[in-house]
Parts: C-alpha cells; sequence; structure tokens
C-alpha cells in the first residue's frame, strides 16, 4: 500500500492483529517449557556455554520424543481430523527448530567452534527427521500466489506468516569443510519470510532457490547473494556491500546497494537505490523503477549506509551485452503508473 | 613479437618496475582491493567497465597495476592485456560458492594462455570478513591449484574490508617480481 496516515479502522484492525499474535505467542510460550528456558539461557547475562548445552539438549531430546510420539501414533487412524493434529504437531516442531536455531544464532559469539558445529549438525537431523516424517504422514498442500498481482500488506495464509523476528541458520548439508557454508533462506516454497536486523546486521545474506516467496529482509546486511528465484518478491533493507543477482524470473526485487549486478534474469521488475551504474548480463524483459521499500527503522538503516539520498542511479542501467549507443533492448523504465510501493511501516509484527 | 611489444619489454626491463595483472569474476573484489592499498577509500567503488591502472609504489619498487573488469561479457578481452605481464593476481570472492566452478573454470582458461605462461600466480581468497567466506584452503582444492605445475603460486586469504593479508599478499609479489628474471619462462 502506498504511505499515507492510518484511518482510524486500519488502525484498529492493526491493533486486533497484533492481539491476536500477542496471545498466540503468548499460549506458545507458555506451552513449551523448552522455549521458557530457552529464553531464560539467551536473556541470561553471565552466556555460559553449560547453559546453553543444557537447553540445547533438552530441546533435541523434546523434539525427538515428540517426533517419535507422533510416528508411534501414525497407523491408529487416519481421517481428516488426525491428519490435522498431526499437521498441527509438526507444525509445532518445526517452531522448536526455529527456536533451536535462535538460541545457537544468540550464542554463537561465545560459543567454541565445535560446539557451533555439533548443534547446527543436530539441527539439520532433526529437521531431516521432521521433513521425512511429513512427508511419510500427511499429503502435500499446495500453495501459491503471483507475485505480481499480491498485495503484500494483506494478512496471510500461512503458518510461518505468525513468527516473531527468527535468526535464519539454515545449515547446509552438502557443506564442503567446518565453515557454515549457507547463511540466509533456502529451498522453500510458497511461503512469506521475515528476517530482522538482528538476524542480518553486518553479514552476508543469502536467497537460493525459492519459488513462489515473499521475502522482507527488514535490517541492513553486508553483501547479498541471489540465486535462482521464480514468482518471488524479495524486498531488503540496505546491502552496505554489493547484490549479486543470478538466474531469477518473474519477480520483483526491491533493493539498496552500493553495487549492484544481475546475471541471466527475465521477465523481472527492479526498484533500486543504487551508487553505481545497475549492471545487467544475459537478461531480458528487465524493468527498472527506484526503491520503494519502508519498514520501522528503515530510514536509520539507510542513513547509516550511506544510501538515504536518491541519487536516480537507478535508471542508468549499463547492459554488459549492449555495448553500442542506442538503447539496449534487454531492459527499460518501468512506466510510474504500474509501480508498486511496499510500506510494511504500520506492520512492524505482521509478515 | 612486434616492435611496439618489444619496445615495451625494453621498457619494463627497469628494475625497479613491474606490470601486475589483477584478473577474477566481477564482483570479487579487485578494484576494492587496489583502492584500498592505494588510498584507503573503499566506499565508492564501482564495477570496472573496461580496466583501469593503479600505480603502487612498495620499497621503492613500482608496480603498475592493471585491473580487468570481470564481467563475464567482458572476460574475452582479458586476453588483450597480457602483454608483458610480470605476476598475475587472480581475486576470488570467497562468499560466492556458487561460482567457485565457473571461477576456477576461467583461470584454468587463462592458466593455458601462452603469453602468461610461467607467470607467478597469487591467489587472492577474498572476503575473508564475510562470516560464511570459505577458507583459503578450500578455494585451493576449488580452483584446483595443485595442478599448477608450470609456474610459482601462492594462495594468500585477505579482505579488502579490514585489510588482513594483503600486505603478506603484495610481500608475495614484490619478491616474485624482483627477481622475475629467474621466474620466468623466456617468451
Ligand atoms: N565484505 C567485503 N566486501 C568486499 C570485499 N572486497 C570487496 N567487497 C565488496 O564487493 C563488491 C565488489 O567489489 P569490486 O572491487 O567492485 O569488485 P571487482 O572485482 O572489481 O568487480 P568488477 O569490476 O565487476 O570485475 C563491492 O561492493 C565491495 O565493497 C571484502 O573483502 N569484504
Ligand atoms: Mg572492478
Amino acid at each position: 500500500m502506498m504511505s499515507q496516515a492510518l484511518s482510524p479502522a486500519l488502525e484498529k484492525k492493526r491493533a486486533k492483529k497484533e492481539e491476536r499474535l500477542q496471545s498466540h505467542l503468548q499460549t506458545y510460550l507458555n506451552d513449551s517449557s523448552a522455549r521458557r528456558s530457552l529464553v531464560a539461557a539467551s536473556s541470561d547475562p553471565n552466556e555460559s556455554v553449560d547453559g546453553f548445552l543444557a537447553s540445547f539438549s533438552q530441546c533435541r531430546d523434546q523434539v525427538e520424543d515428540k517426533l517419535s510420539a507422533i510416528l508411534a501414533k501414525k497407523s491408529s487412524k487416519s481421517d481428516e481430523g488426525a491428519l490435522e493434529c498431526v499437521r498441527e504437531e509438526l507444525k509445532s516442531l518445526s517452531l522448536e527448530i526455529v527456536n533451536m536455531e535462535s538460541l545457537v544464532a544468540d550464542s554463537s559469539f561465545f560459543l567454541p567452534t565445535y560446539i557451533m558445529q555439533s548443534s547446527q549438525s543436530s539441527i539439520t537431523k532433526l529437521k531431516e527427521e521432521i521433513e521425512a516424517t511429513t512427508a511419510e504422514l500427511l499429503p502435500k498442500k499446495k500453495f501459491s500466489f503471483r507475485s505480481k498481482t499480491a498485495k503484500p500488506t494483506k494478512p496471510v495464509e500461512k503458518s510461518q506468516e505468525i513468527l516473531p523476528a527468527i535468526p535464519a541458520t539454515v545449515s547446509d548439508s552438502n557443506s564442503i569443510g567446518p565453515v557454515l557454508s549457507f547463511y540466509g533462506i533456502k529451498d522453500q516454497h510458497d511461503c512469506t519470510l521475515v528476517r530482522y536486523s538482528q538476524d542480518l546486521e553486518d553479514r552476508e545474506f543469502m536467497l537460493t532457490n525459492l519459488s513462489n516467496c515473499k521475502i522482507y529482509l527488514k535490517g541492513m546486511c553486508r553483501a547479498l547473494y541471489v540465486n535462482k528465484l521464480r514468482n518471488c518478491l524479495v524486498c531488503t533493507g540496505p546491502v552496505t556491500g554489493s547484490v549479486l543477482i543470478d538466474d531469477v524470473e518473474g519477480s520483483t526485487l526491491m533493493l539498496a546497494s552500493q553495487q549492484i549486478r544481475i546475471h541471466s534474469t527475465k521477465n523481472t521488475d527492479f526498484y533500486l537505490r543504487v551508487r553505481s551504474r545497475p549492471i545487467v548480463e544475459y537478461t531480458s524483459s528487465v524493468r527498472f523503477a527506484p526503491f520503494a521499500f519502508r519498514y520501522p527503522g528503515i530510514e536509520d538503516a539507510l542513513q547509516a549506509a550511506n544510501l538515504q539520498e536518491e541519487t536516480g542511479e537507478w535508471e542508468n542501467v549499463d547492459d554488459f551485452r549492449w555495448l553500442r549507443a542506442v538503447q539496449s533492448p534487454n531492459w527499460s523504465i518501468l512506466p510510474p503508473s504500474e509501480r508498486i510501493c511496499i510500506d510494511e511501516t504500520d506492520n512492524a509484527l505482521k509478515i | 613479437m612486434g616492435l611496439l611489444s618489444s619496445l615495451r619489454r625494453l621498457y619494463r626491463s627497469q628494475a625497479d618496475e613491474a606490470r601486475i595483472l589483477f584478473l577474477g569474476l566481477d564482483n570479487a573484489g579487485k578494484t576494492t582491493i587496489l583502492k584500498l592499498l592505494a588510498d584507503g577509500d573503499i566506499q565508492t567503488v564501482t564495477p570496472t567497465q573496461g580496466f583501469h591502472i593503479q600505480s603502487l609504489i612498495y620499497e621503492g619498487f613500482r608496480l603498475n597495476v592493471w585491473d580487468i573488469g570481470g564481467q563475464r561479457a567482458i572476460r574475452p578481452y582479458w586476453r588483450n592485456y597480457f602483454e608483458t605481464t610480470d605476476a598475475l593476481v587472480y581475486v576470488f570472492d570467497c562468499a560466492d560458492r556458487h561460482r567457485l566452478k565457473e571461477s576456477g573454470d576461467e583461470l584454468s582458461l587463462l592458466l593455458e594462455e601462452e603469453k602468461i605462461i610461467g607467470v607467478p600466480l597469487l591467489v587472492l581468497a577474498n572476503k575473508q570478513d564475510l562470516r560464511h567466506a570459505l577458507p583459503a584452503d578450500e578455494v585451493a582444492a576449488g580452483l584446483n591449484l595443485v595442478a599448477i605445475r608450470d609456474r610459482t603460486w601462492q594462495i594468500q586469504g585477505c579482505s579488502a574490508k579490514t585489510g588482513d593479508g594483503l600486505q603478506e599478499g603484495m610481500d608475495w609479489i614484490l619478491q616474485r617480481v624482483k627477481n622475475k628474471g629467474e621466474n620466468r619462462h623466456a617468451r
């Protein structure tokens, strides 16, 4: 939606939504003793490795127990109600995993590397188990939307959308060597995901193999690598280094960065704030417009990244495959009447 | 070999000067590294359209560095800059794991180029400040550096953001070009 003062009706709607979210969170926190210990552990001023290990293994055991309970029940009945129940249980396990990841991320600055690694691999293992169980017990659920017509501010339909800020550590199972090889969002389809500044601050972020997803990165990062997106909406806060984009189709990307390079991309709209000429290569049917993403705090972030002013560089696109003086046929300016604006300022908690 | 290049060789053979070539995929950080070495201001670096030349003075030695743009569409032009090169610096963005293979392929093509046979090679495994950057030894494996037999080479982890590793890298280059006569095969 466009940025403007909120009408009373909208104000009320938002308050209601926040209330719902709050109560959902509350129930969730109360329900889960593991979560309580997580909260305790991560707010402990004298972070200790022992505390971390205790909470982490408690979570892990709990997830494992629940998972075997789910599996044990599976044969009994398979009517719709039972399925729904299983779905809910699996969903809550996924939430547990997210919390475990968040615990690891929060503790990463005091954890020895080998503990980081072993926790990461237990998380990966649990995820695989949950995935396998899901595949076994649940028929595939289908979601889809078209990014071009979707209204990102409208409340949406999916479970992940009611989560608060979540660190996005995803470990790569094909990881080569001891360094975590992936930080970002990978292999996701039909979902909406938000990352906040504490998840992004001053590190690189990757978006890999996503389709029909809406991704909001509401914070600053050092570098962004985008690979293989189909029908996605991606909106990011400032990237202090560069953005590298490869293999994107049918998507909309709103990005702010010092440098932006776009490779092998088709049918995609870019809304850019950039300090050097945007570069395209092996790319066609892409359109450009000025950056139009807002969320609470973006002004400060843009300021910090030296990207507060619009210098108009977004339209000075350079097509490296078109070295002639006439305009490249591969890109164009997005007509003002077709431009959108993603304003999340009144949606601090909504995803 | 044409007259022009013989003249260039004569010129280059001045003992206190060397020509260094910076190559690598786009976004690797070539220009940023040079800017940091030259004047420290890395905020305003823009992607390189063609090439840019940067002179660096080290211990009274003048390094004329040719920094060539690495976008795929302009990589075929790299070969225009091979003449009279004393050392090759190949830069890799260690957070760009997706393109490790692509970068390795470009490097192996380079190493087959006749005009730079035997030229010492320094691989800069850049952006080590990023948390999930590949460490230098994995880059070495990914680029298959152990297969190199016809020249001296070295790999150095570094960051143009923090400056780490760059001194070591440049020291190595300096050593190689100071006794360039011994390193080069006859051309
Ligand atoms: N975090 C981090 N960013 C870096 C580092 N080195 C370079 N960058 C960033 O990477 C982006 C690309 O750097 P450039 O120096 O333009 O890359 P290049 O190799 O010259 O690219 P081309 O000119 O296109 O061939 C810039 O946004 C730099 O700020 C580094 O060591 N760490
Ligand atoms: Mg450059």
